[in-house]
């Protein structure tokens, strides 16, 4: 009520002066004056005082500016003109006044005096062959004609601040933190009551307090089944089972109830019931929605997470720093039973939003994907709606558009990740037995290989001259040469055509006698040179964004054990199938593969901005991946997206593979090498290119060996060839090779004789017996490595600050904001993160009891699932546009208490259902509700609608069909024929759901289940705190015929049935204890005997199942089956 | 006997089920069956869908939405660009934004001709022969723009005016604003002809208002609503089950002190329920429409699609003199696709037109000649329209830029263009529409202030129309 005023007031007092500029716009379009090219046909955007006078105020230039010209230039201009891009092509940057004033190289864009001429409107024009912009095209009409409008005005700016004034009041953090949800937590006592016997938990004492104050009285205690029934769907969503009626009535002793509700805090279904409550709050979905919404990774595993935390009752303030950085904590809380990584796994809340699989822009995909992800994470956690905050400072609270950028800058600089959260303790052991094992293995596969390649080159150089004889004959015969069929072969067939070739060379020199020699020597080093030079030249517009020559990872993220802790010197490529080592990849050299297949792992690259339209890798590997994520967008999909992803299957030889990003010149990407442990991948360049990879060449050290002046002879050159080789193969087999000053010449001619065909029977042979002792020890280690269990999470990437989006849009870029938490909660001066995302500080500071927003938040949520509505009433809103507490210092007594008590919800759901408060009647005293009409005095309990899943979850319990299995993959939801649209499943699921639990029923966001969807199940698209409750005819349609309502009557019929010697009225009372927790009373049991009486009657027979059938059928649309009172 | 006055919240009491709460029975219920499906509207306050009054006097009471899933081209329907013909073939020469498939083609002109209709003149392409008769009655909005280049978005934004799920749709807002003046079927229907747009039922959803709102999907064949047929092999069962069901209530009621209001809204959907199950079959049943009516809907032509979306329309009629709010009508399937033509523009146009040109002209006519035409707006319309270069050689990619939508009744000014595109039909250059502009107008004939229809959800006061939309006054009779 009071914000509605204050917002009333407020449009009343501001409103004013935007009714002006409407009016005064709105005349000009009905008077046909305007700004356009075309004239009388006004675009609308000048005032008629403008037109009248000629020279426009200040405002109103700054006003056209801000609507036509920064957001043209902005469409147009600032992918190469912008400060904020961090381009200033030409010199020219255009996202500031200074700037603009400046020019670029050419100068100022205006001159004022003549401002017809001005350089912008030339270049805009087309008019100048030699200056034309944008490049990309000629602007339309409309806009040259707003531009040249713009200079005629004299090119008047806009505000240069990073966001517009906010309408209300000037943005005072100091006055606006005067609001009550910014106070520190006041620790309150329990104030004194007159009737203090009716005191029974600390709770009772405050809101026994107010009513005392109001004159008014608690309602009476309800009776044991209704406070029974009440408490055991509040904590556990069932409704209790008639034995445990039973139990509870024949249980005496003055703590029956406290034993009931330990029993209840004790259930693992209480885990159930209290995570779908969480659930709601993260827009928890299993698909990705969108056009055809596809499937989230395991989604599931957050769903037990939670579910696990709240039966552990993890300490809330654990449970929300695990879901912010639980990544980063330097001790992840393990699984006890399974030793999983939890803390991980709460990342996932970050990336359960909706998601798109092939936006249009994938910047303004991003804004709305963190957009999304702010908006959750400050309703869910801070009871606060940021969202506001994303295109002007808040209008009411104290949340600035600096606080929204601020922490978006976490979001910026942190990554989607699939992690591994299988027990990473299990798996330790064996990563280090094959590491171990892998030492021993690459000097053996070197040692072997190396030998075999020396024995090969012992008679190379006879080899060499034998052929050169017998080719010289002209009558080579092959088949009965004394040469190597393949080597004749290479030479004649691949040497000879190839410039680049090691023997090329030979090829062209090897038939010369001594007098021609040098001096066709001396023409082919000329040939070489000049090819090696051009090479050179051309890999000068090539830029080497990686060679993995560091001794670290330096600019590199890696999750996973399989790119190991540095990238290694050199890899050897194995072909596992042939036993045979197929090539040696480096010298510097990422590689997952090296130690096992099995290992998994991801590498990342630092954030960059893509510059040139290539991005070229010179790779190795089998099942694994390469992804570029630009701008944050992990949907890579064909057709629009495809290219983004190169999946790997060349194992044994590294090829050149490439990425066009041409469409994305200037935005911001990273690189992602994943192996999911089922493959391999090595890379040992990345290049950046408008054209091609980096060329090839001939090989320097070939190059330098004919410069020798000793080369004078074919056998001169055989024999230095033969050396060549051999002092390389020398240097692998020491070791050396990696070292050596020619390094990656001699890897070249290394790769080429463990490629050469003439080579190949030499470097085949047969695998050493301690070597294959060692394959066989690692195929057994290897089977010892647990599965991985793949989770959506959350890593860090390259930190990153994020400019304000001047009025929301991320084409107008404002100043740049570091990263900290809410200034209204932890300050101006906050430290800016010293490495990485951030995340972990901010997780901290959220945590760390300094902020009153997340306990206060936090136990209002936990009172209000009690007492049907929370001590504010607007739970995912504690700001000026929520609602005041209706008992201030109960709230802060509950959220120190929490904070004392290690953030425990079950200590907080012992204090306030043990309370007399709780266990009081709901039914109406005509005093206290005329006084209290809105219960807002809690005078009494209110009467309850069952949630969708409580009302699904009652029907199976009763009915006996209930599979109280707890966790694991979503049960597919039955589909019916009304739910149609792209991406529905192919199959349906069990109209039953098998028997599971609703939370276990699969969130299918285009596909959620109508009968949920009728009573009120959340669309997940942002934090639900308080679902609605409504009243649809689809409810009463679906409890009425819905199949699966009927299903269940009938499966309940024939359990009520299928007990022994019972009379009817004793079923009828089982029916009734089991469906409502009581037994009927006469009339009821009268009712309904009569009807079955009617039914059996008319089907000739006494407990005929159809007739039961039917009763059941009734009781479930008996309202009390959906009410808690 | 308590009287009204204990309540749980004052804005959900059912003050008819508070009066007769002891006697109500099924002889209540049948007698409230026998009613007119006009039957006297339940005070708002207490039934969420009962006709609440508007901010100010409206020119429509109701709305028909005739969306045209997958975008129909601009340039081929309502908008004749003469520059695509000259320049057919070559490049466009204007500088294109990134679209949908970044697969452009050159200028591809239009395989319809345009002729002038009607008093006004206004040109229409031969793929609409029949809604072109009725020109005179439409405003044509040439210069429509959308945010989003992408389906799913662009159908969330034109139902709810925000480009994410989760929002509340037009049909919705409506419903809440305004309530129904039926009160024998759902305020705010939407009549499946087969397709179900990208982003799924999302696009009709009630978002954050409650699920009172939501629109319900009627599918086109079989029964037409879940679980609206009972199960029961007889009536007399379902009876019998019901009166059963009412002494179990009342004394449900009895026992929660006399009076709940919750529990009073449930038993009080039965009814609404009940009375469902006679008056949808009776809605779907058109055995007793004439000849002519048929004819003009085209339920007689050999096109089976025409049938069908001309089926949907009569009853979409038939919905407006029921005195439900809101209608939605979805369109057909035609085979290849909707109105998405990324190639071979010619044949899908040809056959999305061909199905909803005669129903959309006999809805057209039929409300006029009934008189129901003044009180219901028409609103035609895709998620965007359509490049003026080709997608490869013969079809069109998407383009939010501009694009057209033409409304009808209602108090909408007929015979006017309104807004007008680039001279190759790409961009809205002249007064630009947004969507926001298109649901504050049609709010405003619907009598109320855009501004004015909110609903607090998490600290906002949340619009249809968000913090923007203008009415596009100039469309107005």
């Amino acid at each position: 009520m009071r914000a509605g005023m204050i917002l009333q007031r407020w449009v009343k007092r501001s409103g004013r002066l935007g009714v002006r500029l409407l009016l005064a716009l709105a005349m000009l379009i009905a008077t046909g004056m305007g700004l356009s090219a075309q004239p009388g046909k006004g675009v609308g955007t000048a005032t008629p005082s403008e037109k009248r006078s000629g020279s426009p105020t200040s405002e109103q230039g700054a006003e056209f500016f801000e609507k036509s010209i920064r957001p043209l230039l902005s469409e147009h201009c600032y992918q190469c003109h912008a400060r904020a891009n961090n381009m200033a092509m030409g010199g020219l940057q255009l996202d500031s006044r200074a700037a603009f004033d400046k020019g670029g190289k050419h100068g100022p864009l205006v001159q004022r005096a003549q401002s017809e001429k001005s350089l912008l409107l030339t270049a805009v024009s087309y008019q100048d062959k030699s200056l034309q912009m944008p490049p990309k095209g000629k602007l339309p009409d409309a806009q040259l004609a707003l531009l040249r409008k713009w200079v005629m005005m004299g090119a008047p700016w806009g505000s240069n601040s990073s966001a517009l004034p906010s309408p209300a009041a000037p943005f005072d953090i100091a006055s606006r933190k005067q609001h009550w949800a910014w106070q520190p937590l006041k620790p309150a006592t329990p104030p004194h009551v007159k009737n203090s016997a009716w005191v029974k938990t600390p709770v009772d004492a405050f809101v026994l307090a107010k009513l005392e104050a109001n004159h008014l009285m608690p309602t009476p205690p309800a009776d044991k089944r209704t406070l029974l029934r009440r408490v055991t769907y509040d904590l556990i969503g069932l409704p209790p089972t008639p034995a445990e009626m039973d139990a509870f009535l024949a249980d005496n002793s003055p703590n029956a109830y406290e034993k009931v509700v330990e029993r209840l805090l004790a259930s693992p279904h209480y885990g159930e019931r209290w995570a779908r409550h969480w659930l709601d709050l993260v827009r928890y979905a299993e698909t990705d929605g969108h056009e055809f919404d596809f499937d989230k990774p395991s989604p599931w595993e957050y769903r037990d997470y939670v579910i696990r935390a709240f039966n552990a009752d993890i300490p809330y303030n654990q449970f929300v720093a695990e879901q912010v950085a639980g990544d980063l904590l330097s001790t992840p809380r393990l699984n006890p039973t399974d030793g999983g990584n939890e803390s991980a796994i709460g990342t996932g809340f970050w990336w359960l939003g909706e998601g798109t699989h092939s936006p249009v822009d994938l910047q303004a995909d991003e804004a709305t994907r963190v957009d999304n992800q702010i908006d959750v994470f400050s309703k869910a956690f801070l009871g606060l709606s940021l969202g506001c905050a994303r295109c002007h400072n808040h209008k009411f609270d104290a949340i600035s558009t600096r606080d929204y950028y601020a922490l978006w800058g976490f979001l910026k600089s942190s990554r989607y990740e699939l992690t591994d959260v299988a027990a990473p303790v299990k798996r330790e052991p064996t990563v280090r037995a094959l590491r171990e094992l892998q030492t021993q293995m690459e000097p053996l596969w070197i040692k072997s290989t190396a030998g075999n390649l020396s024995q090969a080159l012992l008679g190379f150089r006879e080899t060499l001259l034998a052929q050169r004889t017998e080719r010289g004959t002209r009558t080579v015969n092959l088949k009965a040469s004394s040469v190597p069929e393949a080597w004749a072969k290479y030479v004649h067939e691949v040497a000879a055509k190839d410039l680049n070739d090691p023997l090329y060379g030979w090829a062209t020199l090897g038939e010369e006698k001594p007098d021609s020699l040098p001096g066709k020597r001396d023409a082919l080093i000329r040939t070489l040179q000049a090819a090696a030079d051009k090479a050179k030249q051309d890999a000068k517009s090539i830029e080497v964004f990686e060679d993995f020559r560091h001794p670290d990872y330096t600019g590199w993220f890696t999750t996973g054990e399989a790119f190991g802790a540095a990238p290694s010197r050199t890899a050897l490529l194995v072909d596992s199938a042939k036993n045979r080592l197929t090539g040696v990849m480096g010298p510097g050299v990422a590689d997952s593969g090296g130690v096992s297949g099995r290992f998994q792992g991801t590498l990342r690259s630092r954030t960059f901005t893509l510059a040139k339209g290539r991005i070229w890798l010179h790779m190795a590997g089998k099942d694994a991946q390469v992804n570029l994520i630009v701008d944050g967008f992990q949907r890579i999909r064909a057709p629009i997206y495809g290219g983004l992803n190169l999946h790997l299957d060349n194992p044994t030889t590294p090829t050149w593979m490439s990425i066009d990003v041409t469409k994305w010149i200037g935005q911001r990407a990273y690189l992602e090498f994943l192996d999911r442990g089922s493959g391999s991948l090595a890379v040992d360049r990345i290049v950046f290119s408008d054209g091609g990879p980096l060329p090839e060449a001939p090989n320097p050290l070939v190059i330098a060996l004919l410069k020798d002046p000793a080369v004078n002879s074919a056998e001169a050159l055989a024999g230095k060839l033969q050396a060549l080789f051999q002092e390389t193969d020398r240097l692998w087999a020491t070791g050396k090779l990696a070292q050596d000053p020619d390094a990656e010449a001699r890897l070249a001619l290394l790769n080429w004789m463990l490629r050469n065909p003439a080579l190949a029977p030499a470097t085949a042979s047969e695998m050493p017996l301690a070597l294959r002792t060692l394959v066989e020890k690692r195929k057994v280690l290897e089977a010892a490595l647990p599965e991985p269990r793949r989770v959506m999470a959350m890593v860090d990437g390259s930190p990153e600050d994020e400019p304000v989006h001047i009025r929301g849009n991320y084409k107008t870029l404002g100043e740049n904001v570091p990263r900290r938490f809410l200034e209204a909660i932890a300050g101006a001066h906050q430290p800016v993160p010293p490495v990485g995302s951030g995340r972990l500080l901010l997780a901290q500071r959220l945590t760390d009891g300094s902020d009153p927003l997340l306990p206060r938040v936090a136990v209002n949520r936990i009172w209000q699932h009690h007492f049907g509505e929370g001590i504010v009433r607007s739970p995912d809103d504690f700001g000026v546009m929520g609602e005041r507490p209706t008992h201030p210092e109960l709230l802060d007594y509950l959220a120190t208490e929490f904070v004392r008590q290690h953030w425990s919800f079950k200590a907080m759901h012992r204090m306030m259902v043990l309370s007399n408060t709780y266990r009081m009647s709901s039914l109406p005293t005509s005093k206290a509700d005329e006084a209290d009409p809105q219960n807002r005095l809690l005078h009494r309990m209110p009467v309850r609608r069952l949630e969708a899943e409580c009302i699904r979850d009652a029907i199976l319990t009763v009915s006996g069909r209930l599979d109280p299995t707890l966790y694991g993959p979503s049960v597919m939801p039955y589909l019916t024929d009304f739910m149609q649209g792209r991406g529905r499943p192919g199959a349906s699921g069990p109209l039953d759901g098998a028997g599971r639990r609703s939370l276990y029923i699969g969130v299918r966001r285009n596909f959620l289940s109508p009968l949920f969807l009728a009573f009120d199940y959340p669309v997940p698209f942002t934090t639900i705190g308080k679902r609605t409750v409504s009243y649809v005819p689809a409810q009463a349609l679906a409890l009425m015929n819905n199949p699966f309502v009927v299903q269940q009557a009938e499966t309940w019929a024939k359990r009520a049935l299928a007990e022994p010697n019972k009379t009817s009225r004793e079923r009828i009372d089982g029916l009734y204890l089991a469906a409502f927790g009581r037994p009927a009373t006469e009339a009821e049991a009268n009712a309904a005997l009569a009807f079955l009486t009617d039914q059996e009657g008319a089907n000739g027979k006494t407990e005929d199942l159809r007739a039961w059938t039917n009763l059941c059928h009734v009781l479930f649309n008996v309202k009390e089956f959906i009410f808690v009172n | 006997m308590h009287c009204k006055r204990f309540r749980e919240n004052p804005l959900t009491r059912r003050e008819m089920l508070a009066q007769c709460a002891n006697g109500f029975g099924l002889t209540a219920l049948t007698a409230l069956l026998a009613e007119e499906a006009r039957a006297e509207p339940k005070p708002a306050a207490l039934n969420p869908m009962a006709p609440k009054p508007s901010h100010f006097p409206a020119r429509a009471k109701s709305v028909i939405f005739l969306f045209m899933d997958g975008g129909p081209s601009q340039v081929d329907t309502f908008d004749p660009k003469p520059r695509l013909a000259k320049e057919n073939g070559e490049a466009i020469k204007m500088q294109v934004p990134p679209t949908q498939f970044d697969n452009v083609g050159k200028v591809l002109k239009s395989p319809w001709e345009f002729k002038p209709y009607g008093q006004s003149g206004i040109p229409v392409s031969d793929l609409f022969p029949h809604v072109a008769t009725c020109v005179d009655d439409l405003a044509i909005l040439r210069s429509m723009t959308s945010e989003f280049s992408e389906h799913t978005n662009a159908n969330y934004f034109i139902h709810t005016g925000f480009g994410m799920q989760g929002r509340p749709c037009m049909g919705a807002w409506t419903t809440y604003g305004l309530g129904s003046v039926c009160q024998n079927l759902p305020g705010f229907v939407v009549l499946n002809s087969g397709l179900i747009p990208p982003g799924g039922m999302d696009c009709f959803t009630s978002g954050f208002l409650p699920a009172s709102y939501q629109g319900s999907v009627f599918r086109n064949g079989g029964s037409p609503v879940a679980d609206l047929d009972r199960t029961e092999p007889s009536e007399k069962l379902q009876q019998d089950k019901f009166a059963l069901m009412h002494r179990l209530d009342q004394s449900v009621l009895e026992r929660m002190g006399g009076h709940n209001d919750r529990v009073e809204a449930a038993i009080a959907n039965y009814e609404l329920a009940y009375r469902m199950q006679t008056a949808v079959p009776d809605l779907m049943d058109v055995k007793g429409e004439t000849e002519a009516t048929r004819k003009l809907y085209g339920l007689d032509d050999p096109y089976p699609q025409t049938q069908l979306y001309g089926q949907q329309c009569l009853i979409a009629r038939r919905l407006i003199e029921r005195g439900v709010r809101f209608v939605e009508v979805l369109c057909p399937s035609v085979g290849a696709d909707r109105w998405d033509q990324h190639g071979d523009l010619r044949t899908g146009h040809t056959n999305n037109a061909r199905a909803v040109d005669k129903p959309i002209a006999g809805l057209l006519k039929d409300l006029k000649s009934r008189g129901l035409l003044d009180s219901t707006l028409i609103l035609w319309g895709g998620e965007f329209g359509r490049t003026p270069m080709a997608q490869g050689t013969d079809g069109r990619d998407h383009n939010p830029f501009g694009y057209t939508v033409w409304l009808a009744g209602g108090g909408v000014k007929g015979g006017t263009i309104y807004g007008a595109t680039d001279d190759y039909g790409y961009y809205a250059v002249e007064n630009k529409a947004s969507m926001h502009d298109l649901h504050a107008t049609m709010l405003h004939l619907l009598g109320m202030d855009h501004k004015r229809l909110t609903y607090r959800f998490s600290g906002r006061d949340m619009r249809l129309t968000d913090v923007y939309g203008e009415v596009i006054r100039d469309i107005l009779a």
